[in-house]
């Protein structure tokens, strides 16, 4: 586009001159096309605010975790949001908040006075309303002309998008839609009964989903609905995602993954754990060496929080420097982290400020679903990550996963795995991962951003880029010498004395050991000569 | 420098210049071996002098017996010599023992003289000097109780006294007899071997000078009288007495070819009971005798003082600092900066004291053997290293009796 007026002001110039005159200014061109910061600009637009209010935990049932799952998603849809229990709503809340998510766990809610505030609250504000398990208001209901029964005591299964019959957390009766007006998302089905009803309806900024339960499909199948609810209109990819990676990881293995996942075609991302200490040792150095050829060999590189303990306690004030330090490293190397990885658990209970002093550097997350659930009751979400992925793990949805190209996903999802103990468990996931039907995407090919105070580190359309100039992707794993001073060489008083009588010692002795070589070869001579004859 | 440096550097040297000082004795020690052998055994000429032989004995009905008839066997004119068996103050049957011993060789000079608690009892050189007293020998020998000499030990000494007016002492070698009894013994016997190979051969060939060993050695009768017999406060009377003959210019020749098999300790418990006497005696011999080093007169002896101190004070020391400041190196509190050895020194080093020692076996029949070798590699992380807590205790004895001004006690080693 540039070029055409420049060469329609040439033609008074000898073509040879032109011919130069064009290499020079593309070459100009060429790098200030690259040399152009590429940093992406933040969303002008300030993130959502909403509201989650809870009845209950509905611990011990088949809704145990719910709270938490809402809450991750709406995390991953970039939203600020603040976790409370209903029963601790004032009078007026409701006018801070664009957005508000109900979770109606309790079955017979009781009738506290902080209710009805919010009950009028809600009446008065007319808020985008999502609201989850039982008893929808009469006031939503009716505009959705609502119709709900109680399902049997039997599992039900989820279809949705690419998901067929995916199963929906424990066999509990539950409510569902048996009719109503507004957009249907996927299809319940409890297969006993033959009944069938939708997930979730919405109409009008009014959601409704009676079945949400923890687990990957049914926060799937909310996410179809979420995207829609918030007015987004962006698609997602499936990402594979492996975790649990280590600098004392077989490195071998981590590479013969990268290149057998390169070969088959399947763009990955490794989720590295930080290491703040003794980065200069070769142990580390190799490590980096192995993540840069991973990175070449069409994988990305997520950087984890570190882990953080009750025992060791959240050391607050380091931990931003030392995840800085950490990253600054990896860009050094010529490794671009893309995004933090992290337990939920530990970003939304965001204990001494977590999220914003360890996570803050990263507009891309990757939020795993926590193993015990932590039954949280209040949180407030400010460190917000535009670019998430929703995480499932892989083989909780792989066998539900169908062939429906056209089915879009609603959200980035993070298909996650723990990496491998052995070859024979690479090669026997593979093997499953080019039969299966997901489709994986190279998460470089979206925008996203990590910043420190030295390094800008972005990719754009697969290109990986630090400080704004592209980084070539140098595929060969470099040898990094075991010859290291891992404790760095104390001074020394008197060395020159002691070399000397080093010196002096080792020829004095060298020159005693030759003269007792003399003295048992004339020893044993003697011997056998004497006690041997 | 940090003052633990300065410490560190004087141990360190200590220990490299007593290394050195023992390569010089090793081959000093063998040159004296290839001079024997190129020798004849030495020859009593004209009439043999009579000699007295003196054996102390405390509570060693065990043993005595076949030490007596192995002294009643010597290979020197019966008429010329007589056995004086000191039976001190012992509580078994040692006297009724000697009794039947003595009435079965009545035609022999064998005489026995029992002591108890008020006449005896006070140890070694106490028992030596009620010996004296009865003696009428022109030379005096000495052998331990639980000893069995070679039947020509004692000619050879006298043979060796007599030819040389200038020695006032001549020593013989010793072995041990239980060499095969435990792991321990076989140490030991590599030990002696060594000790005398290296200590008293090389020190005999550089300076002329050795120490008494205890047992298998001849004396001049008027050296004893001159010196008013043994130091019965002396735990280490041999060493004692030595330092007192070397102050009257006579030398102490160590002649190899009389030898004398004597019983070692089996277990660690008698042996450092006895190596720790014998180490609280030379640290009385020292303290003793240091005046000597500044005496124009006995600038002879200087080397053995200077030997000794340096073995029981400066390398003792040292390797208890070097030792302790490594541990607290390592805790962390203490800072070393001092540059150190290189692991090729140290292994060399390690090499030499294997090496070293096995050519002190090589003279002996029986004793160059594979094993011995591997036996003073384990020697020296195992009883090399115990050497040092005997050293310690000794030095710790010695000086908590100085303080209490205690008597010192002699005590038996164990028979078995």
């Amino acid at each position: 586009m540039r070029r055409r007026p420049l060469n329609q002001a040439v033609p008074k110039l000898k073509p040879s001159m032109t011919r130069l005159l064009i290499l020079v200014i593309s070459f100009c061109t060429a790098a200030s096309v690259t040399l152009q910061p590429h940093v992406i600009q933040a969303e002008e637009q300030p993130p959502r605010r909403v509201l989650l209010l809870f009845d209950s935990l509905a611990i011990g049932t088949a809704r145990e975790g719910n709270v938490e799952a809402m809450l991750r998603l709406l995390a991953v849809k970039g939203l600020q949001a603040k976790l409370q229990r209903v029963d601790e709503y004032r009078e007026g809340q409701l006018a801070e908040y664009r957005g508000l998510v109900f979770m109606a766990n309790n079955p017979k809610p009781d009738g506290s006075n902080a209710r009805h505030l919010y009950a009028e609250d809600l009446l008065r504000y007319g808020l985008p309303y999502l609201h989850a398990g039982y008893d929808l208001p009469s006031a939503f209901a009716e505009r959705l002309r609502l119709r709900t029964a109680l399902s049997e005591a039997e599992q039900a299964q989820v279809t949705i998008g690419p998901l067929e019959g995916a199963p929906l957390g424990e066999a509990e009766r539950m409510p569902y839609i048996s009719d109503s007006q507004g957009t249907p998302y996927g299809s319940v089905a409890w297969p006993s009964s033959g009944k069938q009803a939708p997930f979730a309806v919405l109409e009008q900024g009014i959601a409704y989903a009676p079945v949400f339960v923890a687990g990957a499909a049914s926060e799937l199948a909310m996410a179809y609905m979420l995207k829609d609810w918030l007015g987004d209109s962006r698609t997602g990819s499936a990402h594979l995602l492996l975790k649990e990676i280590y600098p004392f990881t077989d490195l071998a293995l981590l590479q013969a993954t990268a290149d057998a996942l390169y070969d088959a075609g399947l763009p990955f991302i490794y989720s590295v754990r930080p290491v703040f200490a003794n980065t200069d040792f070769p142990a580390m150095r190799r490590y980096l060496e192995v993540l840069k050829y991973a990175q070449s060999r069409n994988g990305t590189i997520f950087a984890e929080a570190p882990v953080v303990s009750g025992a060791a306690g959240i050391q607050t004030s380091p931990i931003k420097e030392k995840m800085a330090g950490f990253l600054n490293l990896l860009a050094e190397s010529s490794i671009v982290p893309l995004g933090v990885g992290a337990d939920a658990g530990l970003y939304l209970r965001n204990e001494g400020q977590f999220a914003e002093e360890g996570m803050a550097f990263f507009r891309s997350s990757a939020l795993y679903p926590d193993s015990d659930a932590f039954y949280l009751e209040q949180a407030e979400l400010n460190t917000t990550f535009p670019e998430s992925m929703l995480c499932v793990r892989w083989d909780e949805l792989e066998p539900y996963w169908k062939d429906r190209s056209s089915a879009t996903l609603p959200v980035d999802v993070a298909m996650y795995a723990d990496f491998f103990t052995d070859a024979a468990g690479m090669e026997s996931a593979l093997r499953r991962w080019k039969s299966d039907w997901i489709v994986f995407a190279d998460f470089k090919k979206g925008r996203h951003l990590t910043r420190t105070e030295a390094y800008s580190l972005e990719s754009s359309q697969g290109t990986l880029a630090i400080n704004g100039s592209p980084i070539g992707l140098n595929d060969a794993v470099r040898a990094v010498s075991a010859d290291y001073a891992y404790r760095e060489e104390e001074r020394k008083s008197l060395e020159r004395l002691f070399t000397v009588q080093n010196y002096v010692y080792v020829t004095v002795i060298c020159f005693s050991l030759i003269v007792f070589g003399v003295f048992l070869l004339i020893g044993v001579r003697l011997y056998r000569r004497k006690f041997m004859k | 420098m940090t003052i633990a440096d300065v410490l560190m550097v004087i141990a360190v040297f200590c220990i490299w210049t007593l290394l050195l000082v023992n390569i010089v004795l090793i081959i000093a020690g063998y040159l004296y071996y290839m001079d024997c052998e190129a020798t004849p055994e030495p020859v009593l000429s004209g009439e043999a002098p009579f000699v007295s032989i003196m054996v102390p004995a405390h509570n060693e009905g065990m043993v005595i017996i076949p030490t007596v008839e192995s002294l009643l066997a010597l290979d020197y004119p019966r008429d010329r010599y007589e056995i004086i068996v000191i039976n001190d103050n012992s509580s078994d049957q040692s006297a009724a023992l000697l009794a039947s011993l003595q009435s079965r060789h009545s035609e022999r000079n064998l005489i026995v003289i029992n002591t108890d608690a008020v006449t005896g009892g006070k140890g070694k050189s106490n028992a030596l000097n009620i010996g004296f007293e009865r003696s009428r020998g022109e030379l005096i020998a000495i052998y331990d109780a639980d000893n069995t000499p070679e039947r020509k030990a004692l000619r050879y000494l006298v043979a060796e006294l007599m030819r040389d007016e200038g020695l006032g002492v001549v020593i013989g070698k010793f072995r041990t007899r239980n060499r095969d009894a435990s792991l321990l013994t076989r140490f030991i016997n590599i030990e002696t071997l060594s000790f005398q190979w290296m200590a008293q051969a090389g020190r005999w060939k550089l300076f002329k000078l050795c120490t008494i060993p205890g047992t298998n050695f001849v004396m001049r009768r008027s050296i004893v009288t001159k010196l008013g017999g043994w130091d019965v406060k002396a735990l280490a009377e041999d060493t004692e007495i030595s330092f007192r003959i070397y102050q009257m210019g006579y030398r102490i020749k160590f002649q190899p070819k009389s030898v004398t098999w004597e019983q070692e300790p089996q277990t660690v418990k008698v042996w450092f009971k006895q190596r720790t006497r014998w180490a609280k005696g030379n640290i009385y011999v020292i303290v003793k005798n240091i005046p000597m080093i500044f005496r124009r007169r006995t600038k002879v002896v200087r080397f053995d003082i200077i030997y000794l101190l340096s073995i029981y004070f400066l390398l003792l020391t040292s390797l208890i600092m070097s030792d302790i400041l490594l541990v607290l190196h390592a805790m962390g509190l203490v800072h070393t900066t001092i540059a150190g050895f290189s692991s090729l020194l140290w292994t060399l080093a390690v090499v030499l004291f294997i090496v070293g020692t096995f050519i002190t076996l090589t003279t002996e029949k029986g004793e160059l053997s594979l094993s011995n070798l591997w036996q003073i590699a384990l020697m020296y992380v195992t009883y090399c290293q115990l050497w040092m807590a005997v050293a310690a205790y000794g030095m710790f004895a010695y000086f908590k009796d100085l303080l209490y001004k205690r008597e010192a006690k002699w005590y038996k080693t164990e028979r078995y």
